[in-house]
């Protein structure tokens, strides 16, 4: 067996197209052997288009019109003829773009695969209580107490009012104790933000940059609602955890709790044939034995890889030379390789490669043709700069070319999310993936690097276009969101998730939900099928994290109803959304004595809470988070909740 | 891929940014147009039979030598040391490039080939040229082309990567 030699001359040629025809087979029948020969073609590579890059790099394009003019004179003087000027065209063909040339005429492989309907029994419930009608009455309430919730809760536009003055946030909150208000619009100046221009319709919805306010305690008296999306992202818990790895205190805007919590995984009870189970419990808060926290958790559906419908995926990918880094591009190839592992013949995929330009170096191929899919992702390179717009067009038109009936179909960006595009395009952005999403091809983000990447917009892309987003900033983290939790990531199991909780103002003073910042939804909103809301992914777990203050003279006592909650979604096809509900009785319980889960959920907000600076968590401090995560481990596969433990051990020592 | 080019005008239209990149690598971006002028006004008086079938490898040599000597004109003139080394390649006056700190690093490791071999890849990735067209200019055999490139772009690649470890911000 003949193994390929670093100095082996072939790579180069390999890599740059110079191989004659001859040697490919043998050639690639190696590479095929050794990553590390692969690897090697896929660094010359990029160094390659950065060479090309870089010697293009102001020299001039042309010459100039007297320099032409002079050549054309000497020909004129040598042929004896007259003067005519010339007519330049643009020259087409660069070293960079003649390699994909091989792959774009490769044939068109659509697998036709066969449509795996969803089957979606109801929900089991823990408590339910009623159900259509008592949504409606609900409304009728909500509609009553419409001026307290304008203040009290944040709908979409107000939140996009308040981004815009942060300082200046009517919010009528009640803070329990002496709290000042001031002290719930924590940090607004720590991230980099840029006020929002109101004429620019992403105003508000992408707040790049910019720290949302925590949410505040609401007077149960004066709105005892409180409506929200479920979130499923992971991304803010990666980026925290890079950020901190590297030394340095992760920037507060980069702090969304919930996708903290929900970054681990809960046990909550398998739903067996139901879509999503859903349970709640109640115990005291650690930071003050007064407060009770109220953990709602919603499990979707495991469906087993044999059980999963076709799936066609279209991988759109960011190769600008920003990706050149081995935390980047590397790391999202080696991430897409392990995901088409867990593909077969069911399965396709397509890749559309965005830097200057836009092309698809894969066209849609068989799941179950492994090869042709790794190498193409081993032939990637990174170079030029970046475009979002054009190729998320390309994706969805691949995407539709292949689209499954009745199966998955997602396109899966993966960016350093450096777009390249002006705010009317990045609004277009939205629209575009807004429709595709409707018409049934949904978007998944991952986000890459340091710094840089437009975590809100990627956040938000992914938000509309039925999707979830995660930052690998590791391989472990690709394993994670892309072998491990393939499932997840690919297969919704409910879309436009909505979670609408009434407080028994009898019982509850006030109350807060941690984290979900941007999520929360207007009360009206919950049962507005046009409103668009979070997706749940097969076995995704949600947790929402309330912080409940009782009345005034109300004692604890086991039973006591606190709250009923109900949860909105549509089948992932469906327009129309089903309503489930639920009830929350407090069983009395202390911290001390609350489930592992319980706890450590628990850890994780307090966590988040004091990286983006709450004053809302008492003097709860890093060491008391870590004595909390390191009790309340558990089983703990995968190694996360340690990892957590460590990783607010390093926070600790930041902030000295 | 190879385009039939039937005259001067089709060469220059085939031709001159590759040969403006090449001649950049050489001599700078100032004087790159001057450098190609002349190389198609040397173009006009060859009979077209003579360069057909080699036109590239007949271009680039031509550019490389009027490049070269163009160079060593300029470099007597000002004395200066630093003159010989290509401005698109070095600190000189290119502010763009000082802004690409990844582009920067590349010049910088550029610089540690040998001017034989810094031509070859300058002719591979700014000329554009294929391996047989860089043999006929350099008057070497195709194999010793490819082993020349895999070295050299192994070098800058080693490089860069030093040139790497100064400290990133992070998040």
């Amino acid at each position: 067996m003949n193994r390929i030699e670093p100095n082996d001359p072939r790579l180069t040629a390999y890599a740059l197209g110079e191989l004659p025809d001859d040697e490919i087979e043998d050639f690639e029948a190696l590479l095929a052997e050794s990553p590390e020969a692969q690897a090697e073609v896929d660094e010359i590579r990029s160094l390659a288009d950065e060479l090309t890059e870089e010697m293009a790099s102001g020299a001039p394009e042309k010459l100039g019109a007297e320099q032409r003019e002079a050549i054309e004179a000497g020909k004129a003087v040598h042929d004896g003829a007259r003067v005519v000027p010339l007519v330049t065209k643009p020259i087409t063909a660069g070293p960079a773009r003649r390699r994909s040339a091989a792959i774009w005429a490769a044939p068109l492989a659509l697998a036709a695969a066969a449509a795996g309907a969803l089957y979606f029994s109801s929900v089991r419930s823990k408590s339910p209580a009623s159900s259509q009608d008592k949504a409606s009455a609900q409304e009728g309430r909500a509609a009553g107490s419409a001026k307290a919730m304008a203040v009290a809760t944040a709908s979409p536009d107000a939140v996009g009012r308040m981004w815009g003055a942060a300082s200046a946030s009517p919010l009528a909150a009640v803070a329990p104790g002496e709290k000042k208000k001031s002290d719930q619009l924590t940090g607004s100046d720590q991230g980099n933000g840029r006020p929002c221009d109101p004429k620019d319709p992403m105003c508000g919805q992408f707040p790049a940059g910019q720290l949302l306010p925590e949410n505040p305690f609401v007077d149960a008296k004066k709105d005892n609602k409180s409506t929200f999306s479920v979130d499923v992202d992971t991304a803010s818990y990666s980026m925290i955890r890079r950020s901190i790895t590297d030394g340095t205190k992760p920037r507060a805007d980069f702090v969304r709790v919930e996708e903290m919590i929900n970054y681990f995984n809960y046990a909550y009870p398998n739903p067996d044939d139901a879509a999503f189970s859903v349970t709640s419990d109640v115990a005291a808060a650690p930071w003050d034995g007064g407060h009770r926290l109220v953990r709602i958790g919603v499990h979707g559906r495991e469906v087993a890889a044999s059980d999963r419908p076709g799936a066609n995926l279209v991988f759109l990918l960011d190769v600008s030379g920003s990706m050149n880094s081995p935390d980047k591009l590397p790391l999202l190839t080696d991430g897409l390789k392990l995901l088409t592992g867990s593909l077969n013949e069911k399965d396709h995929v397509a890749i559309v490669v965005y830097a200057g330009g836009t092309g698809v170096v894969l066209p849609s191929t068989s799941g179950a043709d492994k090869n042709a899919i790794t190498s193409a992702l081993s032939a990637l390179s990174a170079g030029g700069s970046t475009n979002g717009g054009a190729g998320i067009e390309l994706a969805y038109a691949e995407a539709k070319k292949g689209f499954i009936q009745g199966g998955i179909n997602r396109v899966i960006l993966a960016t350093d999310g450096d777009f390249n595009v002006g705010i009317t395009d990045r609004s277009k952005l939205i629209e575009l993936v807004q429709a595709k999403a409707k018409d049934g091809v949904f978007l998944t983000c991952l986000g890459f690097g340091r710094g840089d990447m437009k975590d809100a917009t990627l956040e938000g892309l992914a938000d509309k276009g039925n999707g979830n987003y995660a930052y690998i900033d590791t391989q472990a983290e690709a394993r994670k969101v892309l072998s491990e939790q393939a499932g997840s990531t690919l297969q919704t199991i409910a879309k436009d998730v909505k979670i609408q909780v009434t407080f028994d103002s009898g019982v509850v003073g006030s109350f807060k939900l941690i984290g979900y910042e941007n999520r929360m939804l207007a009360h009206k909103d919950f049962t507005d099928d046009t409103k668009d809301a979070g997706e749940i992914g097969a076995g995704h777990t949600v947790t929402a994290i309330y912080d409940v203050v009782l009345a005034p003279g109300v004692t604890l006592k086991k039973g006591l109803h606190l709250a009923d909650f109900a949860i909105r979604y549509k089948e992932p096809e469906g327009s129309t959304s089903r309503a489930l509900d639920f009830k929350v009785e407090d069983g009395g319980a202390d911290f001390a004595s609350a489930s592992v889960d319980f706890r450590f959920a628990t850890s994780v907000a307090s966590f988040g809470l004091l990286l983006r600076g709450s004053k809302m968590i008492g003097d709860i401090g890093y060491a008391d988070v870590e004595k909390i995560a390191s009790d309340s481990i558990g089983e703990d596969k995968g190694g996360y909740r340690k990892e957590f433990v460590g990783l607010v051990q390093k926070a600790a020592k930041l902030e000295k | 891929m190879q385009q039939t080019v039937s005259g001067v005008r089709d060469a220059l239209e085939r031709y001159e940014s590759p040969l403006l990149r090449f001649a950049a690598t050489i001599v700078g971006k100032e004087t790159a147009a001057d450098v190609v002028q002349d190389v198609f006004l040397e173009l006009v008086k060859e009979p077209w039979d003579k360069v057909e079938g080699h036109l590239a490898a007949w271009l680039f040599t031509v550019c490389r030598n009027k490049a070269i000597s163009h160079r060593r004109k300029s470099a007597r003139h000002t004395d200066l040391e630093e003159d010989a080394v290509p401005e698109s390649l070095d600190r000189g006056p290119d502010r763009a490039l000082e802004k690409k700190q990844a582009g920067a690093r590349i010049a910088r490791a550029m610089e540690s080939l040998s001017e034989r071999d810094r031509e070859i890849v300058s002719l591979k990735f700014a000329g554009g040229l294929s391996y047989k067209e860089i043999a006929d200019v350099t008057k070497l055999s195709v194999s010793h082309v490819g082993v020349i490139l895999h070295e050299a772009l192994k070098k800058v690649r080693e490089g860069v990567a030093k040139g790497e470890r100064s400290p990133r911000r992070a998040v």
